[in-house]
């Protein structure tokens, strides 16, 4: 931090000041108005003196308001007709002041200057407000909906094609950068919304090394833990997510240029994942390839089945807050007499726990029909290789655990597994080794999971070291 | 009147007054507002379409069934976490951490610039270097280096993923270890496991949703508060099992006493509790009620899963056990059997990490060489146990300490100490984990030349913590307490999810 003089502190009290002339002066209009009848004649001495207090203030807030202009950096223009309109705002206020002390405040004039005075500290407090809170600050409430959408990069149809600077480098900066370094603000100096000004800096000098991204001030600032005074966006505004910090700090370390299409630069491994999440138009974010819910929404499940299961003890949770996924854990209840409840919930149902259930084949025909399923544990339950069979009909299958089940070989190379498939958990079957290439080849893409792995025995299970006898 | 009437006036006098006393003006006021504020919250939520679905926003708190199973924020990769919490603190640079330049640098002074500004718990003056006192290998299709004093764990280091940078700023004992386990280095947060089971509850009624399991013959320094509930309330707080003798102390039936004259007191217990809770609606009342039903169906559940002896030989083997005995083998035997009946949150703490080279038993060649060695098997054969069950898929398990150790030899007070030894480090050090969506054979984070600072993939355990509530389904910034007047998270401030090493 850059030591505050008396001037500085001066200068950062016009924040609070200019809210004294808006009040005063606003309320010696309103007195003015009242008094203009009969009623509230009694009003009319007050007001020169609430006008005095007016000017007065407004005085000391244009004068550290003037000092703020000079020592911050905030859009030349519209701290410009914030000034002047200041001004006009404390000669018009003068000159009704002036009037009212010789008790010529309600004659036309009066009422002209009063209404002028109304108009300019609507404006001026406007252009002020913009000033500080941005320009769409006030208007943006308006348009909300499309204000409050998550800062997204546009889709690209052929990244490849693209240019980098154009389609990824510029929207990321638009999201995260422009609204303190963009053409309405340049705090510290700096602005980010084209190439010249980028390659200009801020106050402190460069924040570009072309081909360093590590030393560069903007990759570095942005890095830094959240909490930290330098980090940027700071705290409390939009941040980068991690995908479109790495587009950054890629496109930095390929050398910065502006004109170069996706295709000419050297993709490293690092970045690909975000590079493929433009074609969708993502926040740039790494999508989770093996993401454990589905993407399309489900309606919510029956409740009489699931206030059924629960009753009986089984667990039905949904797999997170606002999905209507579930996820059901018979945790050990027996389950063939429940199993039935399970049919209205087939579209629900993404993860099934039914292990130590003594649930057999039959109970199958209802587990094949909930074609969301992604996660069954049939361990140790009396399935067998008609039950698995089945199971060929849940195309959407990652894990399936047949543990201590009486599955054999022949049972598992007649089901048709889902493309999905990724584990198979085989502990304590039936399935012979010799069935076990053809399995492999028939289950590929999935880990067959046979278990039964043993610890060699070895001398340092037991033996004890004694310290050296010195 | 007489003395006793005139003594049983001044008693009802003093009844009606203390009753009078209870109901103050702020419960009056209290009642009002609540009153109303419920009627004019209940048509805005009405209006909002909240009435139904009720559960909207983070965990609520529900006295009357404090472990029922609750849904995570979002889809979880993680249902069950097993912590192996190695306590003492062991030496990275003997087990993972492979410095060939530190061999180098063996008996030289410890140069002033790796001093300068440093405190360290017993190193004074200039201490000498100590080079890696093992041999290293890489192991498996990942590369990655494992020591010899864990052979078993070398075969399985493609199921391992390695946060080799970790840091933490704490040098004692006691505030590290309630850093890693609680996100504070002072007493009364809560635990990581308590966050837990407050969050998700419990999917087995019969046991509680957080077990501690400790060996090694001594408590881990931070005493229970490393397991305790801290604000949250006490339901949450770590079930302390013994692998020894009762596994629940005083949880018996008493001599003489059978099951349903004990099913019969608390039946009565929980109704004078019942009418108490009608008359004050304190919610701690209900939680009792619960508590004391869950020890009830705990005296015939818990000994029954903490009894060893029914597993088959083959698994005893495997795991090295040593039934009968309080040992660590045995200890993680019992980890898999409470996450395999749906416990939440298991939490074994072992002793004697802490190889200062003050005795044989603290000596980095001697002690510490028999430390791994009791824990390599049972280790290895948990995550290999965990796996063909097809546990390991939802099941994450950690293994490390609450700091590392010095690449200096310890020179406790400026004098040689009689064994080779380490101090605490706390720049540097690392910890493993796996299964539950993290990657398999994958190391994040390193260190400089001679393992004394981290020089990419920096870590702390606020990110460790904030990685395990992610895979549990948990944003750590929003899952959140409400305690004197603001919200605290595990995390407290800090943390980032350590996106690098998940799947």
């Amino acid at each position: 931090m850059y030591p505050l003089t008396i001037t500085d502190f001066i200068a950062h009290l016009h924040p609070a000041l200019v809210h004294l002339p808006i009040g005063i002066l606003l309320i010696a209009l309103i007195l003015q108005l009242l008094a203009g009848r009969e009623k509230f004649h009694s009003l009319r001495a007050a007001i020169p003196i609430v006008l005095l207090a007016g000017v007065l203030s407004a005085v000391f807030s244009c004068i550290t308001g003037f000092l703020l202009f000079r020592s911050s950096d905030y859009d030349k223009t519209l701290v410009s007709w914030h000034m002047w309109m200041a001004l006009a705002l404390t000669f018009m206020a003068f000159a009704l002041c002036a009037r009212s002390f010789s008790g010529r405040a309600f004659d036309r004039t009066g009422k002209w200057l009063g209404a002028g005075l109304l108009v300019l500290l609507t404006i001026t407090g406007h252009l002020g407000g913009s000033l500080t809170h941005g320009e769409d600050y006030l208007s943006g409430a308006l348009h909300s909906s499309e204000e409050a959408a998550p800062a997204v990069i546009p889709p690209i149809a052929n990244v490849q094609e693209a240019v980098v600077y154009d389609s990824i480098v510029k929207p990321v900066l638009a999201v995260g950068c422009y609204s303190c370094h963009g053409p309405n603000k340049q705090k510290g100096g700096l602005r980010l919304d084209n190439p010249a000004a980028i390659a200009k800096g801020g106050k402190d000098g460069i924040v570009l090394i072309a081909g360093k991204a590590d030393s560069s001030e903007l990759i570095k600032r942005m890095l830094l833990p959240e909490s930290d005074d330098h980090h940027m966006p700071p705290k409390g505004h939009r941040q980068l997510s991690r995908g479109q910090m790495e587009l950054l700090s890629w496109w930095i370390d390929q050398g910065g240029d502006y004109t170069k299409k996706v295709k000419d630069l050297p993709q490293p491994e690092k970045v690909r994942p975000a590079l493929a999440g433009l074609q969708k138009g993502s926040s740039g974010e790494v999508v989770n390839m093996e993401a454990v819910i589905p993407e399309e929404a489900v309606d919510p499940g029956d409740e009489k089945a699931i206030a059924g299961l629960r009753g009986a003890g089984v667990v039905v949770m949904p797999v997170a807050q606002n999905s209507n996924y579930l996820s059901v854990n018979f945790s050990g209840v027996p389950g063939a007499a429940l199993v039935g409840l399970l049919q209205p919930l087939r579209k629900q149902v993404i993860q099934l726990d039914m292990s130590g259930t003594g649930v057999g084949d039959s109970s199958m025909e209802v587990v094949r029909q909930c074609a969301a399923l992604r996660y069954v544990n049939l361990s140790n339950t009396g399935v067998t290789d008609r039950g698995v069979v089945m199971l060929g009909a849940l195309q959407e299958l990652r894990v399936l655990n047949l543990v201590g089940t009486q599955v054999t070989g022949e049972g598992l190379l007649s089901m048709r597994p889902a493309g999905h498939l990724h584990a198979v958990y085989l502990y304590h079957t039936r399935v012979e080794g010799k069935y076990w290439e053809k399995l492999k080849v028939l289950f590929k893409g999935a880990v067959l999971d046979s278990g039964g792995y043993l610890l060699p025995k070895l001398v340092t299970d037991t033996a004890v070291v004694r310290p050296k006898v010195k | 009147m007489t003395q006793k009437e005139l003594h049983n006036q001044r008693l009802l006098k003093e009844a009606q007054q203390t009753v009078a006393r209870m109901y103050t003006r702020r419960h009056f006021l209290q009642d009002c507002a609540m009153g109303f504020g419920a009627l004019a919250l209940g048509s805005f939520l009405q209006s909002c379409g909240m009435g139904s679905s009720g559960a909207a926003g983070g965990p609520v708190f529900d006295p009357a069934h404090p472990l029922a199973p609750r849904m995570p924020m979002f889809p979880a990769r993680a249902k069950r976490v097993i912590y192996l919490h190695m306590a003492g603190a062991p030496s990275q640079l003997e087990l993972f951490d492979y410095k060939p330049a530190l061999q180098q640098l063996d008996g030289q002074n410890c140069p002033q610039s790796l001093l300068e500004g440093k405190r360290f718990a017993f190193i004074r003056g200039v201490p000498k270097m100590l080079g890696p006192q093992a041999h290293f290998q890489q192991r498996g299709q990942s590369g990655a280096w494992i020591s010899e004093h864990m052979p078993h764990l070398a075969t399985i280091a493609d199921e391992l993923c390695f946060l080799k940078a970790m840091t933490t700023d704490q040098f004692n004992h006691a505030p590290a270890q309630l850093l890693v386990q609680t996100g504070s280095p002072r007493l009364g947060r809560p635990s990581m496991g308590s966050w837990v089971t407050y969050g998700l509850g419990t999917e087995n009624e019969d046991l509680p949703g957080f077990v501690v399991l400790t060996s090694g013959g001594k408590f881990p320094d931070a005493g229970k508060s490393i397991w305790g509930s801290g604000f949250l309330p006490s339901v949450y707080q770590g079930v302390q099992c013994r692998s020894e003798g009762d596994p629940v102390l005083f949880i018996e039936d008493p001599q003489g006493m059978d099951r349903d004259i004990r099913k019969a007191s608390i039946d009565a217990i929980n109704k004078v509790n019942e009418e108490e809770h009608t008359a004050y609606g304190d919610p701690e009342i209900l939680s009792r009620i619960s508590q004391y039903e869950m020890a009830y169906k705990m005296q015939v559940s818990v000994p029954e899963t903490m009894n060893i002896n029914d597993e088959p030989p083959y698994i005893h083997e495997m795991y090295g056990t040593q039934p009968g005995k309080a040992c660590f083998a045995n200890n993680v035997l019992l980890a898999r059997r409470l996450v395999e009946k749906g416990v939440r949150f298991v939490q074994l703490f072992d002793w004697g990490w802490d190889s200062h080279g003050t005795d044989a038993n603290l000596a980095i060649d001697v002690g510490f060489i028999n430390k791994c060695r009791q824990v390599d098997r049972s280790v290895t054969a948990l995550i290999l146990d965990l796996k063909q069950r097809g546990l390991l898929e939802d099941t994450l398990v950690i293994w490390g300490g609450e700091f590392g150790r010095t690449p200096m030899m310890e020179n406790r007070d400026g004098k040689q100490n009689p064994f080779k030894g380490r101090d605490h480090h706390v720049d540097a050090f690392t910890i493993w984990m796996a299964g539950g969506g993290i990657k398999k054979g994958f190391s994040y984070g390193e260190t400089d030349e001679i393992g004394y600072y981290p020089i990419s993939g920096k870590t702390t355990p606020f990110d460790l913590q904030a990685t395990i509530l992610n895979q549990l389904g948990f944003d750590h910034e929003k899952f959140t307490y409400q305690f004197q007047g603001r919200p605290f998270r595990l995390t407290d401030v800090y943390g980032k999810v350590i996106e690098d090493i998940i799947v």
